[in-house]
């Protein structure tokens, strides 16, 4: 079992579900879902479990993040890198901004 | 004892009134409903003396209400009109061979002559076989045109003058969301006038237009009036079920959401310099039409030549895969070619005791 | 009866996997961004994203009568719509910096921190918005008491509306401006009402500021995004008629203070995207709504059910967006008739359509039994709207102070009114309101005097 060091930014309020925090590395297994590789998927359910204090409800809804806020990977639109089946990678860079007003 | 009724604060308030959240005594609902409604006449001049009427009956809850609020209306203030009951028989199977029983039962209990036009009659297709054909998705595309034109057919050959519909505020309010939603301003224009006047000058109005569903389910239930409840077996397509929660949503939140959307939909005024559609005849069976062809038409051409799809989205591209259409294709008889049923016609079901009255 | 008329097909709108890994513009760089269903790589969106901004300030620009030297201000809530916004119009106005487009940019905040009793966010912005080098104001919310935020500038009369349901008007008591708002919005029950009167306080705030400060331009940021939530929550709260003037690219209903949106074709995705790529840093500013559920408001809910909708027909927002702009403010429209709260026209009449389509009463002959009987009930907490739309008929001093209240208002901040429940004491409005009504009578007044006068006048009144 392998670690993967990702790097995690939140902003346009999405850092008040986070400690107020606006930057965080973080490190998770390469298994959490195995044999599986892990997706974005993954990740979003164990921020939900691990990084979110309160209000699951304001960051996702079912298994993907709410609508309207926006997620980048290594600077790119994670629409075009296959969202929620995207396979995280060691280093990687991901996004997350809020578009909403009520936060 | 519990809390007495805010405006006549004698009788015991029993109900908590969506519209103002006041709480009133049975009488006292009585008298607000029915007066918003006579206002909404009233104010609007739907009708002259001596008007014929035709009530859109579908046996369900808002028509059921409106036959008798407009019966009784039609007494207490004396508007001299004189009033039909006007069902259209889809042809759905455990839903409208149900609801048609009722209005049949509504005919006696209000004592007013009833026309039937069905789908399978005027356009040699029910519901049930059109969808049999096309599925369950743009079903409900088919039913909306073919009964607009069912209605007005009906009208004629009652030989009325206007129609009412059951149109209630939430369907307006939901209709004005949904113009805006989908960008269709032609509509969104249209959707909130009382009273619309066709081709034919059937004159069409909504005397409902400020009633809240919710009220009209009251007064239907303390009235103990006989309705038919099921919803249609065909349920509409998600894009407006997401608008129509949205509008039970907004409800909740300010219960007067409703008449605002209406309101907010009447102060809407279109740029003199977008282009509307303009209203035409339809060259086939003239009805009015924007386009060459109306849209039932249109529709039926395309389930009589097994191509369903051909009159959903854009006909223009369509028409130039498929060409025009075979000679033999049945077709809508013309508008101008219907009879006017004469009493004694057996179309019209006319109540014996009815019958006598026009006798002596 | 069955309401659906007729359905488009929406298929077309529905999402779809892009296909193209590549810019549709280019066509060789890769794709980072999808916006509805284009793909573009950085180079070309942040091209495109710059144009949009251009072609709406050109156009504006060139509508107006100012070839040059106009003196401009920023609306600057910290958010990243207002955010970019800023960056855009430096970057546009200092392209060519001996040819500048507005002679002075200033910029300006509004603090709304005293409602959620959180710090100020004066400093934070200030930071931000440094580098720039623009003139900043800072404002508090609760200053919209002062009595220089009037046209007068210094008009120190306020509307005081007592437990009793008595409207007066009078001068200024010795309440601090901060107690004065809280104690407003305190007493207003609803989330709704209550961000409703925040947000047209704010824009009276920034209209007379921009003004005072000579300034003949005011930039909102609002976004394609917003805008549609606006289009759909402007609509669900009856404010129909001023729609148009609420959410156009441009308006100059505030005559000497033209207000342009210069963001209006960019989606707040692209803002968002924007802002990342060029790091700029947006600072967050909690609303009353902020960390609610969906339902805490109309606002919100419709923030909610659109931007949900979008994710699922990704032309939801631009089909919106291009309904509202097809719409235009009323022929009927009249300077005159402006609410003293929002400010925005309503039109004549629409109490008698009220009072016609929501029937409160009974026709009585003891009416005025009945007035001073809900009268009575307001002192125990009911709604103050139906207590005043129900004592009009009556004639005494108080009630037509209540009168000339509720006919200044447009029918939705009627609606807003009736959610102020008052507690324990009474409530205060501004006084540019105060200063409103009076300027109301006034004009009334003086159409009486013409009414008497008129067959002895030999010209028109745009002569005398």
């Amino acid at each position: 079992m392998s670690l993967l060091k990702i790097k995690l930014s939140f902003s346009g309020g999405i850092e008040l579900l986070f400690d107020n925090i606006k930057q965080k590395s973080v490190e998770i297994s390469s298994s959490i879902n195995s044999p599986n590789p892990t997706t974005m998927k993954d990740l979003i359910s164990w921020m939900k479990d691990n990084l979110l204090k309160e209000r699951p409800e304001l960051f996702v809804s079912g298994d993907t993040v709410r609508p309207g806020i926006l997620v980048l990977i290594n600077d790119s639109d994670w629409e075009l890198e296959g969202e929620l089946e995207y396979e995280i990678k060691d280093g990687d860079d991901i996004v997350f901004i809020s578009t909403l007003h009520g936060g | 004892m519990g809390r007495l009724c805010v405006i006549c604060d004698k009788e015991r308030a029993i109900i908590k009134r969506p519209k103002t959240s006041q709480q009133l005594c049975r009488e006292c609902f009585y008298y607000v409903f029915e007066t918003e409604i006579h206002n909404a006449i009233v104010d609007n001049k739907l009708f002259k003396k001596g008007d014929r009427v035709a009530i859109a009956a579908s046996g369900g809850k808002d028509s059921t209400v409106l036959a008798h609020v407009m019966k009784l209306l039609n007494e207490r203030y004396q508007y001299g009109l004189e009033l039909f009951l006007l069902s259209i028989d889809e042809g759905i199977t455990g839903y409208r061979d149900d609801s048609l029983e009722t209005v049949k039962r509504n005919q006696q209990q209000y004592d007013l002559p009833l026309k039937i036009v069905s789908y399978s009659e005027l356009y040699g297709w029910s519901m049930d076989q059109i969808v049999k054909e096309v599925g369950l998705k743009n079903n409900c595309t088919f039913c909306g045109v073919f009964r607009r034109q069912a209605l007005d057919r009906g009208a004629v050959m009652l030989n009325v003058d206007h129609i009412v519909t059951g149109h209630n505020a939430d369907d307006i309010a939901e209709t004005v969301l949904m113009n805006i939603l989908r960008g269709d301003i032609a509509r969104l224009q249209r959707c909130t006038e009382i009273c619309t006047t066709g081709d034919e000058c059937i004159r069409r109005s909504k005397p409902f237009k400020y009633t809240y569903e919710k009220e009209i389910v009251m007064y239907a239930y303390f009235k103990k009036l006989d309705y038919f409840s099921t919803e249609c077996i065909y349920s509409p397509n998600s894009y407006r079920g997401h608008a129509r929660t949205f509008l039970k949503d907004l409800e909740t939140i300010r219960p007067s959401a409703i008449i605002d959307i209406i309101h907010s939909g009447e102060a809407f005024e279109i740029k003199k310099e977008v282009k509307l559609p303009i209203q035409g005849v339809c060259k086939r069976c003239g009805y009015m039409s924007s386009n060459e062809l109306c849209k039932a038409c249109v529709l039926l051409e395309g389930l009589n030549r097994g191509l369903p799809k051909l009159g959903i989205g854009k006909t223009h591209r369509m028409r130039k895969i498929h060409g025009d259409m075979p000679q033999d294709t049945a077709i809508i008889p013309h508008f101008n070619n219907i009879k006017i049923d004469d009493n004694e016609n057996n179309n019209v079901i006319i109540d014996e005791s009815n019958k006598s009255k026009e006798k002596l | 009866m069955c309401s659906i008329q007729e359905e488009t097909l929406l298929e077309s709108n529905v999402k779809i996997k892009p296909t193209t890994k590549n810019c549709v513009k280019c066509k060789t760089a890769k794709a980072i961004i999808l916006v509805r269903h284009s793909t573009y790589c950085k180079k070309c969106f942040q091209h495109v994203f710059v144009g949009k901004f251009r072609k709406n300030v050109e156009k504006s620009r060139t509508a107006s009568n100012f070839s040059s030297g106009e003196k401009v201000m920023i609306g600057f809530s910290g958010g990243t719509s207002s955010r970019a916004m800023l960056q855009l119009i430096s970057e546009y106005n200092e392209a060519i910096p001996h040819k500048r487009v507005y002679s002075e940019i200033v910029v300006c905040h509004i603090d709304e921190s005293l409602l959620l009793n959180q710090k100020s966010t004066i400093p934070q912005i200030e930071q931000s918005v440094r580098k720039y080098n623009y003139p900043f104001i800072g404002l508090y919310l609760q200053d919209i008491y002062n009595s220089d935020v009037t046209k007068n500038g210094c008009y120190n009369s306020v509307i005081e509306i007592a437990i009793d349901a008595k409207i007066s008007q009078q001068e200024d008591s010795t309440i601090s401006s901060s107690e004065k708002l809280l104690s407003l919005l305190n007493n207003i029950s609803k989330l709704t009402a209550k961000e409703d009167f925040i947000w047209y306080l704010k824009l009276c705030y920034l209209i007379d500021t921009a003004r005072k400060n000579g300034c003949t331009r005011l930039f909102l940021g609002d976004c394609s995004t917003r805008l549609s939530i606006k289009i759909i929550s402007l609509t669900s709260k009856g404010r129909g008629f001023s729609l148009p003037l609420e959410t156009s690219s441009e308006t100059d209903w505030f005559e000497d203070v033209i207000i342009t949106r210069p963001m209006k074709d960019m989606l707040a995705k692209e803002i968002g995207i924007y802002n990342q790529f060029i790091g700029l840093d947006d600072v967050y500013i909690q609303g009353v709504t902020s960390m609610m559920h969906a339902k805490a408001s109309i606002e919100r809910l419709t923030e909610d059910f659109i931007v949900g909708l979008e994710k699922e027909f990704p032309s939801t927002v631009s089909t919106i967006a291009r309904t509202g702009a097809k719409l235009t403010p009323s022929d009927s429209i009249m300077k005159e008739n402006r609410c003293v709260v929002c400010l925005m026209p309503y039109q004549e009449n629409n109490k008698i359509w009220q009072n016609r389509i929501i029937v409160m009463t009974i026709p009585s002959s003891q009416k005025s039994n009945e007035c001073n009987d809900i009268r009575l009930n307001c002192s125990r907490n009911i709604a103050l709207g139906d207590c005043i739309s129900c004592c009009d008929d009556t004639n005494n001093d108080e009630s037509m102070a209540n009168v000339e209240f509720a006919d200044s208002l447009c029918y939705a901040c009627r609606v807003n009114i009736r959610d102020i429940k008052l507690t324990d004491k009474k409530i205060i409005l501004p006084p540019y309101v105060a200063e409103g009504v009076e300027e109301r009578k006034k004009n009334f007044n003086r159409k009486q005097m013409k009414k008497h006068i008129e067959e002895y006048l030999l010209c028109s009144e745009e002569e005398l």
